[in-house]
């Protein structure tokens, strides 16, 4: 897809997602409201076993969702639980991305108690995109962020999402999809696929740029995966640092070659003889032959 | 190098009957520069890859024969059986242990065929236990291959000998007798080219140790199959042999995927268990990870349930991740950041496990241990994977139901107890912050026995217990982050190492070996 496309989904209707393989650049993005919010180790359940598309949460904060800041942290473990799936979207750095769709002027609040959660269980960041779908967004002059509330079809959606494509003046925009009513997947990608095809013949370089521009971010997120790959190699160089390395290279590797080679591969009953040797030589106590909870050396 | 016959003895073997793409490509390109090839397999081969095989290969003779005694044996019968055509003038050994060739040999065979003073040659040498040529890759004039000496190596009997007898009689012997029949042999890349500075005691095998200097700075054309399926060395940088192998552009990668694919293939099994069974598995190190993923086919069964954690590195490989739900297609996947190192991997695991509803009587803590750069790395790897041999699982199943007093079941050399009952003090690094765990958690331990290494089976109602009061996520909140060590300072992820022991023995239940 041309656009980062998000399709929402109540997470109390997972269970009527069609069985399809989203393309690039689409994701599918489980809502939780305060309605539905009981449901969220049933999705957990559900999701955990699934493989084929990439996904992410949507906190919806309208209307009082979560009255307190402790019922916002309820769901907090849940969320960073489902985060850990391999297949949730972390777009820069492997941060998640979580969107929170909210008129709430306080939303800072929230994000701000997402942001602590996800922190304490190792992550460096969050990554946020705060949408507010209450108001009606579909004026690419105006916002980044478009909206398309599809209830029993995709009918108009055709001609929504061509008049949009085709005023697009950059490439940071991102296309959400609320599907009332999930079943209706593969017809709303079937639809999008078209207008697509028919903006790549009608605006063959539009379509081109945007193209190269999915390719170039891809690309960037690919050398930034690469770059914590190699933080997270030099780390493991450095606290493996070969001991042979050392100026004593050569006192170590006899050491341990003399470990392996004169006491390890001796047998066990050999070993244990010796140990009864050391009672009676007085170097070891005889209690401990028979238990690990007492002095075992004599000084 | 035009004008001269030139014949190639290579020996093959696979367990599926198979030619791989890569050794197919291989002798594409050695035939494409003049040689002719004998090929000897090892194995039977099934018809239709001996027809791809002659369709793609000129001048390409095949011969099977039993599976026994390797590569040497196999260049022993082509000797007794004439099988050399009398016109060569340069002999070549080589077999399917390499992939390759990453850049065209014909340079190296110009070079090398060059030098009138040579008499013997391969890629590489090495010299532990005596300078020789590695026999991966021989070349050897007719003055050479002809004679006494040459013969005499040939004549042991290497179908009775164990891998090590073969190494020691074949190989190592191959050069020291040309040797001291007055050849002179050597090296493409020596390996004081390589590690100028070497001992020879410490001399190392450059094709494992240094495999990308060797490419990268000297145009070395192959990288060994076992370095990137079993890796005995755990070298952890084997991962980039794709990224190498695309820069400069001269061989196909999917060689090496196809037969890593064979490799997993050919070990890969599904058993039958009389209990549920959860499989905690963190994997780390992208370098060992087909060779770990054999030992896990020992646990497939529809009683399994895998959870696998995954590192950076092989979260960001999506070969990896296709192999892995290739041969775990029900597997559960994760990628946490990493805190904790193994330990927050395995808790984050069984926090899915909890929250995703899955029962199972054992769960097997388990991860990718190594111990890098260390000459007992591998011995201590393979004593701690012992839980997972075959025979080794029907006795832990064994002894759980026979005695519901064991909670934990790990390698018996792996048990240790650091509790110094005079000074109340454990004698590590971590010793305040297992005391402090000891606090919080409210354990009542006697028995200060643990499972060092953290891979273990235990009883999952034991974690199951602690967890549904401490939950996973409260507890991997206190991990330290990145690859947190205990040289220096106590650590929680190193106190939590012995924690699962003492949980165990508060709820009643104790640590033993196997």
């Amino acid at each position: 897809m041309l656009l980062s496309s998000f399709f929402i989904v109540d997470i109390d209707k997972f269970n009527a997602l069609p069985d399809i393989e989203l393309p690039e650049n689409a994701f599918l993005s489980y809502r939780i409201t305060s309605a539905n919010r009981s449901h969220i180790d049933h999705l957990i359940q559900k999701i955990v076993l699934q493989k084929k598309n990439a996904f992410c949460i949507m906190i919806d904060l309208h209307g009082d969702a979560f009255k307190t800041g402790d019922e916002f942290e309820q769901i907090m473990t849940a969320l960073v639980s489902l985060s850990f799936h391999f297949k949730y979207v972390k777009p820069g750095q492997d941060n998640p991305l979580i969107i929170f769709d909210s008129s709430v002027e306080d939303i800072d609040k929230y994000v701000a108690i997402a942001r602590d959660r996800f922190i304490e269980q190792g992550y460096a960041n969050i990554e946020t995109v705060i949408i507010n779908s209450s108001t009606n967004n579909n004026d690419v002059t105006k916002e980044k962020n478009l909206y398309f509330r599809l209830q029993q079809n995709s009918s108009g959606l055709f001609t929504s999402y061509n008049d949009l494509i085709n005023k697009i003046t950059s490439t940071s925009y991102a296309v959400f999809y609320f599907l009332e009513y999930p079943e209706i997947l593969p017809d709303v990608l079937d639809t999008i696929s078209k207008v697509e095809i028919q903006f790549k013949k009608e605006s063959p370089q539009a379509y081109h740029l945007l193209e190269e521009n999915f390719v170039l971010t891809k690309k960037e997120q690919e050398a930034q995966n690469k770059a914590g790959i190699l933080e997270e190699q030099l780390e493991s160089v450095k606290n493996y640092q070969n001991p042979s390395d050392s100026r004593y290279k050569k006192q170590i590797t006899e050491l341990l070659y003399f470990y392996k080679y004169e006491y390890e591969i001796l047998p066990l009953w050999y070993k244990r003889f010796g140990h009864i040797i050391k009672v009676l030589r007085g170097q070891r106590t005889f209690k401990s032959l028979f238990r690990d909870n007492v002095k075992k050396y004599k000084n | 190098m035009r004008t001269s016959k030139l014949t190639c003895l290579f020996v093959h073997f696979n367990a599926g009957m198979k030619i791989n793409q890569y050794i197919i490509a291989y002798l594409e390109h050695l035939s494409g520069i003049g040689f002719e090839i004998i090929f000897i397999s090892n194995s039977q081969v099934k018809q239709e890859y001996k027809n791809l095989l002659t369709e793609r290969v000129k001048n390409c003779k095949i011969f099977e024969r039993e599976n026994k005694g390797a590569d040497f044996s196999a260049w022993k019968w082509a000797i007794e059986n004439n099988v050399i055509p009398e016109d060569t003038d340069y002999l070549l050994l080589t077999n399917d242990s390499i992939f390759g060739p990453l850049f065209p040999l014909t340079p190296i065979f110009e070079s090398m065929l060059a030098r009138p003073e040579i008499d013997f040659w391969g890629l590489t040498d090495n010299y532990h236990r005596g300078w020789h040529i590695q026999s991966y890759f021989v070349c050897f004039s007719k003055k050479v291959f002809t004679s006494d000496a040459f013969k005499k190596v040939f004549q042991p009997d290497f179908g009775k000998m164990t891998k090590q007898e073969i190494i020691i009689q074949g190989e190592l012997q191959l050069s020291a007798a040309l040797v001291n029949a007055g050849f002179k042999g050597a090296a493409y890349i020596p390996y004081q080219l390589v590690n100028p500075d070497f001992e020879h005691w410490d001399a190392k095998n450059s094709t494992h140790l240094n495999w990308d200097q060797l490419i990268e700075q000297f145009n070395f054309p192959f990288v060994k199959k076992e370095l990137l399926l079993q890796n005995p060395e755990n070298i952890q940088n084997t991962d980039k042999i794709f990224s190498i192998i695309q820069k400069y552009g001269f061989y196909n990668a999917e060689y090496i995927k196809e037969a890593i694919l064979d490799y997993l293939s050919s070990n890969d099994a599904v058993h039958s268990f009389p209990n549920k069974i959860s499989v905690l598995c963190h994997l780390y190190y992208p370098g060992s990870i087909y060779y770990f993923m054999t030992r896990l086919f020992t646990l497939k069964s529809p009683q399994t349930q895998f959870i696998f954690n995954l590192s950076t590195s092989l979260y960001h490989n999506s070969f990896v991740l296709e192999m892995l739900e290739k041969f775990f297609p029900g597997a559960i996947i994760l990628y946490t950041p990493n805190q904790g190192r193994d330990i927050g991997g395995k808790v984050a695991a069984f926090e899915i496990l909890m929250r995703s509803g899955i029962e199972s009587d054992y769960t097997l803590i388990i991860h990718d241990k190594l111990s890098p750069h260390t000459p007992t790395g591998v011995e201590w790897r393979n004593k701690l994977l012992k839980i997972i041999n075959t025979t080794v699982i029907e006795k832990v199943f064994r002894k759980f139901s026979r005695n519901n007093k064991i909670g934990i079941i790990t390698t018996n050399d792996f048990i240790e107890n650091e509790y110094d009952a005079d000074r109340n003090i454990f004698t590590c690094t971590s010793s305040d912050n297992i005391f402090y765990f000891i606090n919080k958690y409210k354990l009542h331990v006697t028995d200060y026995k643990f499972a060092a290494g953290t891979i273990f089976w235990i009883r999952t109602s034991i974690l199951r217990h602690f967890f549904s009061t401490y939950p996973p996520l409260s507890v991997r909140k206190e991990f330290e982050k990145g690859n947190s060590l205990d040289f220096d300072k106590g650590t929680n992820i190193h106190a939590w190492e012995r924690l699962f022991s003492f949980i165990t023995h508060s709820q009643g239940f104790k640590t033993i070996g196997i």
